[in-house]
Parts: structure tokens; sequence; C-alpha cells
């Protein structure tokens, strides 16, 4: 599941070390700095990949890899 | 404590997530939908909203609340072209905005009576650079202020993600807020009026 993330958020990422040391601690603003706006495009195409939708209050701790893995892992599985 | 944000409008208007309905519902609370296509523009409106939840988020972010992704919980209402409010937890925030044809820029300052804003806005030729040319025109206006040379002044981001200014490695207390969007570049600094010096 990490390299399904990590392919949805690639195009949005601007710091390519940190992105090819992505791990679960691995923080999407501040070590990817991912700008704001683009993390919101990272939460639709999370929806539009895994078919699941994620509503704000899940959306809240989408701030590093390990919380949006959390949230797509608990989402999937509710299905 | 103040926060500040710049939306390069060519980028975004680039980026076409915008005009994409679930996007809308994502960042805007339903009360404050209808003012996207009150006046104006509803691209403009959308992002002076999202500039002005930007500022207001990053002074609540400093203040020592957690950081959050829900944009929503910041509910935006305009009062004029340049002033509006930002409601969070049932406090309102009050916000500022400056638009040019390239860009709309928010900032919000907290207890703004006792201190002075300096804005400067740049713009950034190579948008890779965006982020060390902020810092160094931030880092030039302090060397200048406080008379420090420009080579021992550094940012350095605490936990929460929160830049801190440093000379020397010695942290200083001086608040403010760097942002960067596409080819603009923008830092707020606040300066102390003298007389809060005799508290």
């Amino acid at each position: 599941m990490i390299s399904g993330l990590k392919e949805i958020i690639k195009p949005y990422i601007q710091d390519e070390d940190a992105f090819a040391n992505l791990n679960e601690e691995t923080d999407f603003i501040n070590d990817l700095k991912i700008n704001s706006a683009n993390l919101v495009d990272v939460v639709l195409d999370i929806e539009d990949k895994y078919d699941i939708i994620i509503d704000n209050d899940a959306m809240d701790s989408m701030l590093d890899v390990k919380s949006a893995l959390a949230v797509i892992e608990s989402k999937v599985a509710a299905k | 404590m103040i926060g500040n944000d710049i939306v390069d409008i060519k980028k975004a208007r680039s980026e076409g997530s915008w005009k994409q309905a679930r996007f809308i519902k994502k960042i805007f609370a339903e009360s404050e939908r209808p003012q996207i296509i009150s006046t104006g523009s509803p691209f403009l409106n959308i992002w002076r909203m999202w500039s002005m939840k930007e500022s207001v988020y990053k002074v609540i972010v400093q203040s020592g609340e957690e950081r959050f992704l829900n944009p929503q919980k910041l509910i935006c209402t305009f009062e004029d072209e340049k002033n509006g409010f930002v409601t969070y937890n049932g406090k309102n925030y009050a916000t500022q905005t400056l638009r040019t044809s390239n860009y709309i820029y928010s900032s919000h300052t907290k207890d703004a009576a006792q201190s002075e804003v300096i804005n400067e806005i740049l713009h950034v030729k190579d948008p890779n650079e965006q982020s060390k040319m902020t810092r160094l025109a931030l880092f030039q206006r302090v060397a200048n202020m406080l008379e420090y040379p420009l080579k021992k002044l550094s940012v350095q981001k605490n936990k929460q993600g929160v830049p801190k200014l440093y000379h020397s490695n010695e942290p200083l207390s001086l608040q403010f807020s760097l942002t960067h969007h596409g080819n603009y570049g923008a830092y707020s600094l606040l300066k102390e009026l003298k007389s809060k010096l005799d508290d």
C-alpha cells in the first residue's frame, strides 16, 4: 500500500531526496514540501485510487505517510 | 504572531482541481460556499478564501495547537475587497488581502496594535528557488534591522514545522511568517513598537 501511496504523491513532491527515502515517518509538508493546496489533491487522488470517501474528520490527520496509510486501511476495510 | 499566505494566480489557474466540486467541498464549509459566487470571479474568491484560511491557520499552529488538514474548520467572511475574517473555534481572526493580477496575498496579525507589520512580496524566476529566495529576502531585512551579518542568520523549523529565526544558532524572538507558491514568495515580519518594551 505504501507504494500505491508513493505513486499518488509523486507529482506533488518538492523534495526528491525525502521522496527517495520515503517511509512511514515521512511528513508530507515538512519532509516532502508538498504545498497545502496540493495536499487536498492528494486526498482526492487517494479517494479515486482506492474508491473510498475520506470525510473531513478522517482527512484531519493526513499530514504524514503513517496517518494516510491508517486512513486508507480503515476506509478500505469498511467497504 | 503573524501568518501569511500567497497564491500565484497563474499556477493556481493551471492546476485544474479548483474547478472540481469535490475540491470545493473538501475545503469550504456549506455556509461559506455562497460567497464563492457572491461577487466577482469565483476563481479569485476561492483562492482568496484559501489564502485567508492558511494565514490564520499558521498563527493557530504557531500558538501551539497541533497541525490539522481540515480547511473547513476555518470559515471565511469577506467584509470588503481587502478586509475579512476567519472564524475558528468560535473566535474571529481578522485578515487583510492584497490582490494584483499576479497573486493573492493574505495575512493575519495577532496583537496588530502593538506592532508594525513589514510585508515583502517577491517574484522568483525559478520556482525551485522560491523557498531559498524568500528566506534570503527575510535575512536581508533582519540583518539590516538588527545589524547582524547576513551569514549568521538561519531558519530552523520546530517539530510542528513552524520556522524560527536563529542568529549564530541562538534563537531570535522575532515573529514572522514565510510563504511561497509558483513564482511568488513573501515574508511578513512583526516589528514590535518601542512602547511594548516598557511592559
